[in-house]
């Protein structure tokens, strides 16, 4: 099943004691910026982080906090590429598409990504453990091509390196 | 104030303005949007494109503020290239299915393509296509996601003006997307408005999408007889295909700009409510003694009112008729038959009111009853009905108003069973009109000339735009038929003189004639 596009078609579980627990930090986070809404991507980050994704419970716990509206959320929500609004893998691949690392051979790079793991960009692995997207540019020219799993980043990829990083995964 | 000039003409503006204010109070003509006097700036869609003296680039007209000694053009060379530029760009992804678009005729995007751009295509590539299509976002409101340029005025009405929060744009670049949060639906008493300031056919109007092309529609100022407030509308209906009449002749109703009333807006509890014009009509006329033409009909109630023993007879007058109109009843039964029980309010009657336009008050003219019939407390029609329910009364002059519909339920019955006659005066076929002796056609409001005097004592035109169903006439025609046939000679051609008495009678309505009215309205001078 895929997590990109639309939210997630199961039903959302219930985070409202995860969100309970992140009330303390929501405040101290709030308090830092002039504007209460200003600190709306901070609390997303913090509330997928502590979830795996956004629901709708999530854009309305975010929007109490930064005193906006949840449509106001959604929005920043879909907006970018780094919420997610279904379940990613245990293992979240982001594979740069861009000039540098193409230049560098990532297509080739990417077919064998897909093929070793039997998904296509925006898939989840069956057993959960990873998911792929393909990314603009990471940033990291120098050192394509390049690939972020979690908050890591894999630089100078061959194929042998990146069977040796997936496998290396628990 | 800062003097500027735009297109070579010198203009003093407020400092501080908006360029784009600037360029309408100058009436000069530039294309926009996103750009909506009634909403926050956005500066989004880019097409008010002009261009100004000692600045680099064009720049947008909504978000830019005038300064002293600025020189503005807004049809030179360049500011048109912009525009037609922006144009182009707002029409890569858009479907161009015109012909099977509900907005043909009154939308944006074909009127500036035809004013400022006239391009030759120079996109080739695949135009990125939307999920939604003709998808309702609630009952009232269908949105079609290819044809909307994102200049979020929706968004903003829903975020500014009902506070409702449906609308949001999802997603980035060339997919983003407008659409209502998840799960919920368009469902607030506005929802009307957000098809009117599309100004593509993204939001069209489910309840008259694909009835009729607009360029066969007529259109009548008018004021919405559905609350106190008066919302000032445009009435359009359609004239130049009887043959399509089955579907009824009025349309659709608009909002028409009124500072002072209803700035660009109105409920969609008032413009729904336009059905009413041509469903459930009176249209014929009937009497005990079998009158059909109104020579007879107006000769055997003028006869039956005469013989009647005033202190016998009760009037339910109605706070739905114009003042002009009002003028005459109480010339007919306060001041002429001198009739003591005269009502027009129902207590208990109010409906929901909220804190944008809707008033409680279900009535357009409460303020112009009161001031012209002048009961002061004795107003209420309920101590009418309550004298005809004991047996009081002999006879019963009800204008409008469905008895049915007041008081305890089976009211009508027992009035029915203890009043020996009842006149009924009004335009809809109702139960009441079915229980009368005699039933006389009245124009609605949207059939006849007039004035209402909303809440805040503003006196405010409504305008025929259609003729009267079948054989009603204006109320102020019957009743002044009536007085003459009674013996009082108040005869009048056309509403505005029976306005012009009323002015030079009523000190509330001093110095005003239909000139002074005008489009906009007049304030009652304070008494």
């Amino acid at each position: 099943m895929g997590y990109k596009g639309k939210a997630c078609d199961k039903p959302a579980p219930d985070f409202s004691s995860k969100l309970k627990a992140l009330d303390a930090q929501a405040e101290l986070i709030v308090a830092k910026y002039d504007q209460k809404s200003a600190a709306t991507l901070t609390l997303l980050h913090l509330a997928q982080d502590a979830c795996g994704y956004v629901t709708p419970e999530i854009e309305q716990w975010v929007a109490r906090w930064a005193d906006v509206t949840p449509v106001h959320v959604h929005g920043v929500v879909t907006f970018y590429s780094m919420y997610h609004q279904a379940p990613v893998g245990r293992h979240h691949i982001r594979f740069c598409t861009t000039t540098s690392c193409v230049l560098n051979g990532s297509e080739d790079l990417l077919g064998h990504v897909k093929k070793k793991l039997g998904i296509q960009n925006g898939g989840v692995t069956p057993d959960g453990k990873y998911s792929l997207e393909e990314s603009e540019c990471l940033c990291a020219c120098d050192q394509a091509p390049v690939m972020q799993v979690g908050d890591d980043y894999h630089s100078q990829l061959t194929a042998k390196k990146i069977d040796r990083i997936l496998d290396g995964l628990k | 104030m800062a003097n500027i000039t735009i297109d070579g003409k010198p203009y003093s503006v407020p400092d501080g303005s908006l360029l784009i204010d600037a360029i309408d109070q100058a009436k000069t003509k530039l294309p926009r949007y996103c750009y909506h006097p009634g909403l926050s700036v956005a500066g989004n869609c880019r097409i008010c494109q002009v261009e100004v003296e000692k600045m680099p680039r064009t720049v947008i007209a909504c978000n830019t503020r005038v300064t002293e000694g600025m020189v503005v053009h807004t049809a030179s060379a360049k500011a048109k290239e912009s525009q037609q530029i922006v144009l182009e760009f707002l029409l890569a992804n858009h479907p161009l299915d015109c012909p099977v678009c509900d907005q043909a005729g009154e939308c944006k995007l074909q009127d500036y393509y035809m004013e400022y751009g006239l391009y030759d295509p120079k996109f080739d590539d695949q135009k990125v296509k939307k999920a939604k299509k003709a998808v309702a976002v609630g009952p009232t409101i269908m949105l079609d996601q290819e044809r909307c340029i994102l200049c979020s005025r929706c968004v903003r009405f829903t975020d500014e003006i009902t506070k409702t929060h449906e609308f949001g744009i999802f997603n980035r670049g060339d997919v983003s997307e407008l659409d209502v949060y998840p799960g919920m639906e368009l469902k607030n008493n506005y929802s009307g408005n957000v098809a009117d300031i599309c100004p593509v056919g993204a939001l069209t109007d489910r309840d008259f999408r694909f009835k009729m092309r607009v360029w066969y529609l007529g259109s009548q100022e008018s004021v919405c007889p559905g609350c106190s407030r008066g919302c000032n509308i445009n009435i359009n209906y359609e004239r130049s295909r009887p043959y399509k009449s089955d579907k009824g002749r009025v349309m659709r109703l608009k909002p028409r700009e009124n500072a002072a009333v209803n700035r660009w807006w109105m409920c969609d509890e008032g413009r729904y409510a336009y059905k009413a014009i041509d469903q459930d009509r009176m249209t014929t006329i009937r009497t005990t003694a079998g009158a059909t033409t109104w020579e007879a009909a107006v000769r055997e109630v003028a006869r039956l009112l005469k013989a009647a023993p005033a202190a016998k007879w009760g009037v339910i007058a109605s706070a739905q008729h114009t003042n002009e109109e009002l003028y005459l009843v109480r010339k007919v039964f306060k001041d002429l038959l001198k009739w003591p029980h005269l009502g027009y309010h129902e207590a208990g009657e109010d409906g929901p009111q909220d804190e944008i336009l809707l008033r409680k008050d279900k009535n357009p003219n409460t303020a112009g009853a009161s001031v012209i019939l002048d009961l002061g407390a004795a107003n209420g029609a309920a101590s009418v009905l309550e004298r005809a329910r004991k047996g009081e009364l002999e006879g019963l002059v009800v204008f409008g108003r469905d008895l049915s519909k007041m008081g305890a339920p089976g009211l009508l019955q027992e009035v029915r069973s203890k009043v020996r006659t009842i006149v009924y005066i009004g335009s809809a076929q109702h139960a009441t009109a079915a229980a009368a002796d005699v039933a006389l056609p009245e124009a609605c409001y949207a059939e006849k000339d007039g004035t209402f005097t909303n809440f805040e004592g503003r006196v405010q035109r409504i305008r025929m735009a259609v003729p009267p169903a079948g054989d009603a006439r204006p109320g102020w025609k019957i009743l002044s038929e009536i007085a003459a046939e009674i013996g009082e000679p108040l005869v009048f051609s056309k509403a505005e003189e029976v306005f012009k008495r009323l002015a030079a009678e009523q000190p509330a309505f001093a110095g005003m004639d239909y000139k002074v009215i005008g489009s906009q309205g007049a304030v009652w001078s304070r008494r």
